[in-house]
This record gives structure tokens, C-alpha cells and sequence, in this order.
């Protein structure tokens, strides 16, 4: 613009340097004004884009948060799940073995002469199909045990838990049972090993099934588990309650 | 080594404590009363329990059925035996420090 070709009138060169001056400032301050609305337009875009920016991160830590605190939730739920399921199990693993040593005693102990409310008693504390055998094996027995007088006294020697589960627990015992009868006369030692303890939530304490293991290797069954005499376990059902 | 040498190396070499030394001790006598005996046994755990914890102790009860035959016996015999075993843990094993039969064995007061 400022050039101009050599034969041009000074007028006009003034005119024309006048107008390249007004030209040049207009032009300048157009492009000072560009600018500024290209500076303008940057910084507001750079300013959305910082915010849209800033914006997601937020998002993305509520987000981990979320998804934190959702897992402490759960772990600590699953923690808390866990130890009451084992404090159910203790429970339950407490009150069976106390109840299997007090059976055991009401099953290895009777007395011909009350025989009724021996097996009464028996299959108070029993349940399941334990319960089913033990009523069957009585009916048999019952007339064999008052023809020969007998009489048995059960001591639970040792008793352990070996497996449980809220509503199940297996119960290891190991009793001595002294037998007299019109044969044998006076006491005669005899050691039975009464497996399997078990009971039912609900059912309260009592055993689903129990073996017994005799001298001479037979598994004896449970027909000579025969007697009771002894209390309702209602203290242990309360404790399961 | 006989048969019957091997199974008390078995024996020992799972005993600790005052179990090991009594079985040691009493060893050499049932050595000879089992081979006068044509003594024979097997060994199979019925059902086992844990009684209780004590630190490095662990009391054990056990039901184990054991086949017998002897010089007199030559059917084979067979009895439930209730055992209760404290085992200890000595190094990474667990050993046998006390064992008590009862019942069946005749330990206890008939």
C-alpha cells in the first residue's frame, strides 16, 4: 500500500499517504481488535474447555469415591456377615456339645424299672431319623431289658466338636457305661463311643443321628442306645433361640 | 530292619515328649510279647475330633477300628478304640506328646 508508482502527483501521494495512514490505523486498529476477539475467543474457549475439564475430574473422583466407599460398605458388610455367621457357629457348637454330653447320659442311662420314662425322655431329645430308629429299636428292646432287669449308668469321659454349622454340629463322645442286669449281676464296665450329635435349629438341641461303637467291633446301632433318664434340654433351646 | 522294629521307628519318629519316652521305655517288653504272640494289628480312624486348642498343644479325641490277630486268636478281632492324643507342634511337624486309649483297650475301671 505504501508503494506507489513514480508518476503519481504529490496531492496524491499526500492523499494517498493521508488514506495509507488512516488506512494503516484503521487496519491496525482492526487488527488490534481481531486479535483482541481472537484472544478473547481463546481464552473463553480455553476457559470452557478448563472447566469442562476440571468439571470430569470431579466427576471421575466422586466416582472413585463412590465406587470406594460401595466397596468398604461391602467388605465391611461381608466382615460383619462373617463374624456373626462364626459367632452363630460358636454359639451353636457351645450349646450342642452341651447338649450332646447331657443326651449321651440320658441315652446310656436307664433303669428296667422305669424303662417308659426313660425312652420317654430319649426320644424327647432326639430328632430326624435317629429319632425314627431309636423308636423302632425301643419297641424291641423294651420287653428284653425288663425280662432281664437291666439297668445302665452312663459318665461322658470326653466330648469334642468336629464339624459345625449354625444349625448343624457333630459332636465326638466318648462315654463309659456301667450295665447291671439279672445275668451279669453286679456292674460291668462297658465303653461306648456315641458318635454324631446333632440338632436342628428350630427343633432345638437334639440329635438327628447317634452310633455307637462297642467292645467286641460291632457298630451296635442304635437299639442299644437305649435309655434316658434324663432332662428336657430346654436351656440349650433357649440359647438357640 | 523286621517289620515290627520298623513300626515302632514309626512310632518314636511321630512321638514327642513324655509319650515318646514312656513308649520307648515300654517298647522292648511288647516287642516280645508281640512276637511270642504272632501279634498283628491294623489301624483305621473311624471319626476324629479336635477337644481343644492350647497354643502350640492340640487335644485330639479319635475312634479307631483295629483288626487284631494272634498266636490265639486267629480270626481276626476287631475293636472300636477311643483314643485321645495331644498333639504338639515341634519344628513344622505335629507330633504325638500324650496318648491315652480308653474304653476298649481296657484302660479304663471295669
Amino acid at each position: 500500500m505504501s508503494k506507489r508508482t513514480a508518476n503519481a502527483d504529490v496531492f496524491e501521494q499526500v492523499q494517498d499517504t493521508e488514506t495509507d495512514a488512516a488506512e494503516a490505523t484503521d487496519s491496525a486498529v482492526e487488527a488490534d481488535a481481531e486479535g483482541a476477539e481472537v484472544t478473547e475467543a481463546d481464552a473463553a474457549a480455553e476457559a470452557t474447555e478448563s472447566a469442562a475439564t476440571s468439571k470430569r475430574r470431579v466427576g471421575l473422583a466422586a466416582s472413585v469415591c463412590a465406587l470406594l466407599f460401595a466397596v468398604l460398605v461391602a467388605a465391611l458388610g461381608f466382615l460383619g456377615w462373617r463374624q456373626y455367621e462364626q459367632y452363630r457357629i460358636n454359639a451353636a457348637s457351645d450349646a450342642a456339645l452341651q447338649a450332646a454330653k447331657d443326651y449321651a447320659v440320658v441315652l446310656t442311662t436307664l433303669d428296667a424299672k422305669n424303662i417308659d420314662e426313660n425312652y420317654r425322655k430319649s426320644l424327647d431329645g432326639a430328632t430326624g431319623e435317629f429319632k425314627d430308629a431309636y423308636s423302632q429299636g425301643a419297641n424291641q428292646l423294651r420287653q428284653v431289658l425288663i425280662d432281664n432287669k437291666a439297668s445302665g449308668t452312663g459318665i461322658v469321659v470326653a466330648a469334642a466338636v468336629k464339624s459345625a454349622t449354625p444349625d448343624k454340629v457333630e459332636v465326638l463322645l466318648f462315654v463309659d457305661q456301667s450295665i447291671t442286669n439279672a445275668v451279669l449281676g453286679g456292674g460291668r464296665g462297658d465303653h461306648c463311643v456315641v458318635g454324631r450329635g446333632r440338632h436342628g435349629v428350630g427343633a432345638g438341641v437334639q440329635p438327628a443321628s447317634a452310633r455307637r461303637r462297642g467292645r467286641g467291633g460291632a457298630d451296635c446301632g442304635t437299639q442299644l442306645c437305649r435309655h434316658p433318664d434324663h432332662n428336657r434340654l430346654d436351656h440349650h433351646r433357649q440359647e438357640l433361640r | 530292619m523286621t517289620t515290627i522294629d520298623k513300626n515302632f521307628a514309626d512310632v518314636l519318629g511321630g512321638a514327642t515328649g513324655t509319650f515318646k519316652d514312656t513308649y520307648a521305655k515300654a517298647a522292648a517288653t511288647m516287642r516280645k510279647m508281640l512276637i511270642d504272640n504272632k501279634v498283628t494289628t491294623t489301624g483305621t480312624v473311624d471319626d476324629a475330633a479336635v477337644k481343644a486348642v492350647r497354643g502350640d498343644d492340640v487335644d485330639v479325641l479319635l475312634t479307631v477300628k483295629q483288626d487284631v490277630t494272634s498266636a490265639a486268636v486267629k480270626d481276626k478281632k476287631t475293636d472300636y478304640v477311643s483314643v485321645s492324643m495331644t498333639m504338639r507342634k515341634v519344628g513344622d511337624r505335629w507330633l504325638a506328646a500324650d496318648v491315652m486309649l480308653a474304653g476298649a483297650g481296657g484302660k479304663r475301671g471295669n
